[in-house]
């Protein structure tokens, strides 16, 4: 499965690298129903609900003046109040939790064979080579869509193979649906796979860049690397300490 | 149905994939040593090289190292290079009859081999290859296709022929290349391939999107992915390149304190 669906294209549309690359990756951003397991594709199934956000909220690549590889909101989303359970099976008020920090916010799941652990993976090698007083302004916070098979457990050895500092969040699948849906994104969908009583979970797949006053200001979709994060990481903090005003953020 | 493995951007599997293509590859491989090079008349010696020489194509490029070393990981790529590029070319070379060269050397295309494998221009296009192959933004194109997985494929046998013929091949052509200039000139070609070494093993981030990107296979990340490919180079391929100057030292050793100074080539040796 692939973030353009199964359809058996590679993984690659976005190499996201200098102005040339831009209006493919805002083009692919413009589907953006895409993602992991792509049985639940919505650009696939059509479903017009899917579609739409994206394209009428104005995602496009990061400004020329902001410099960024991720796409950038042209306006920025505020992100609703939202409460699930972390991997202690303590209540986590994302807002809460997360204010004055930047907070990279993604959906996916522990099964996920492609896009979730490259996305995780490539984010925490590149917040890895950040000083540790930037890495302590960054949360992580992952919410999965398959909470039949998603334990706090399983989510958190999961993440833990990428950063023990990152939050797993879980909760029925229509409160992530709920909040999915406060975000003008498609819900997370499970598709049967044939023949092996299986299943895989169609879902977004960028990681949502959220600074500390609670707005999604860019997006990073599928096809993301590690090199992109390392241009990106410095000015979003920047950008965080900006909009917060807490004058850090190197 | 794939011909040829490529980067096909889907979660890995081990069950089992049939490539066709690489079956041709290898059937017109040993179909040719039998029909063309001479296999018929080889010893068993020449017929044991020739064919450990396609098994270790086949190895290379079949499931499941090819579609590994062509989709999912940067080290196993660098497994195939060392079996297409180093380990199989001297065996195929050293697998075609001495008699056989004679008539090869006649034919009309000949002198464009003669010139390719001049030691200093066979020095310089192997690596010329070697650089260019493992360039990222050349790899990414390749490997996301069929035909151009097939390319880079092909570019890495074909070089590593042309490195390995000044060495062992039979060069009644080029009489003065004695033994000890055979062994400089591989000693020469491991320090020419320090330079993809240190940039694969020494690199801050991936280089290869396709690696980086690839739906992962185990737990090995991209980076470490990339500097095992480095230190498979760097050990796996000295190890290749010095065991065979090795081998000539002993032979120019050999006939340095033989009452007949004769210097052979190894495939002339019998």
């Amino acid at each position: 499965m692939s973030e353009a669906g199964n359809d058996g294209v590679p993984p690659r549309v976005v190499p996201a690298r200098g102005s040339a690359a831009r209006p493919a990756i805002a083009a692919v951003l413009a589907a953006l129903a895409a993602g992991c397991g792509g049985a639940g594709d919505s650009t696939e199934t059509g479903d017009p609900a899917a579609e739409t956000p994206a394209a009428a909220r104005g995602i496009e690549p990061g400004g020329e003046g902001g410099g960024y590889r991720g796409l950038e909101l042209v306006t920025p989303i505020r992100v609703p109040p939202f409460t699930l359970t972390d991997t202690s099976g303590e209540p986590y008020d994302f807002l809460d939790e997360t204010a004055g920090s930047l907070a990279f916010l993604f959906f996916g799941f522990t099964h996920c064979p492609d896009i979730c652990p490259v996305q995780l993976a490539n984010l925490a090698a590149a917040l890895g080579d950040l000083p540790y007083a930037e890495r302590r302004q960054v949360e992580v916070v992952f919410v999965t869509t398959d909470p039949d098979r998603d334990t706090p457990e399983i989510v958190r050895d999961y993440l833990d193979r990428f950063d023990r500092e990152f939050t797993g969040l879980i909760a029925p699948i229509d409160e992530v649906n709920a909040v999915l849906a406060s975000l003008d994104l498609p819900p997370a969908v499970k598709e049967e796979t044939p023949g092996t009583g299986d299943y895989t979970v169609g879902h977004v797949a960028q990681i949502m860049a959220v600074t500390g006053d609670g707005m999604i200001r860019l997006a990073y979709p599928g096809g993301i690397r590690q090199s992109d994060w390392r241009n990106d990481l410095p000015a979003l903090l920047r950008l965080n300490a900006a909009v917060t005003g807490s004058g850090a953020g190197g | 149905m794939q011909w040829w493995c490529a980067a096909q951007g889907v979660a890995w599997t081990w069950t089992w994939t049939p490539y066709p293509g690489v079956w041709l590859f290898v059937g017109l491989l040993a179909a040719m040593y039998i029909w063309r090079l001479g296999g018929r008349e080889a010893t068993g010696g020449r017929r044991a090289s020739y064919a450990i020489g396609v098994l270790l194509l086949w190895i290379a490029l079949d499931w499941p190292v090819g579609a590994l070393g062509s989709g999912y990981l940067a080290s196993v790529h660098m497994v195939q290079f060392l079996l297409i590029a180093l380990s199989a070319p001297p065996l195929l070379l050293m697998g075609v009859p001495a008699e056989r060269w004679a008539v090869l050397e006649e034919r009309p295309w000949f002198p464009v081999v003669r010139w390719l494998t001049l030691p200093l221009v066979s020095l310089l296009l192997f690596n010329a290859i070697v650089i260019a192959t493992h360039w990222p933004e050349l790899v990414d194109a390749l490997m996301s296709s069929q035909a151009g997985s097939f390319a880079l494929d092909l570019a890495w046998l074909v070089g590593g022929l042309i490195l390995w013929w000044p060495v062992v091949a039979p060069v009644p052509h080029r009489p003065r290349f004695p033994l000890g200039i055979r062994m400089g000139y591989l000693i020469v070609c491991t320090v020419l391939m320090t330079l993809p070494y240190v940039f694969l093993t020494f690199g801050e981030l991936p280089f290869y999107a396709t690696y980086e990107l690839a739906p992962p296979v185990g737990s090995l990340g991209a980076r470490e992915d990339q500097r095992l490919a480095g230190l498979i180079m760097r050990i796996g391929g000295g190890t290749i390149l010095w065991t065979a100057a090795g081998v000539l030292f002993w032979l120019w050793y050999r006939a340095e304190n033989s009452p007949q100074t004769t210097v052979q080539s190894p495939s002339q040796a019998r």
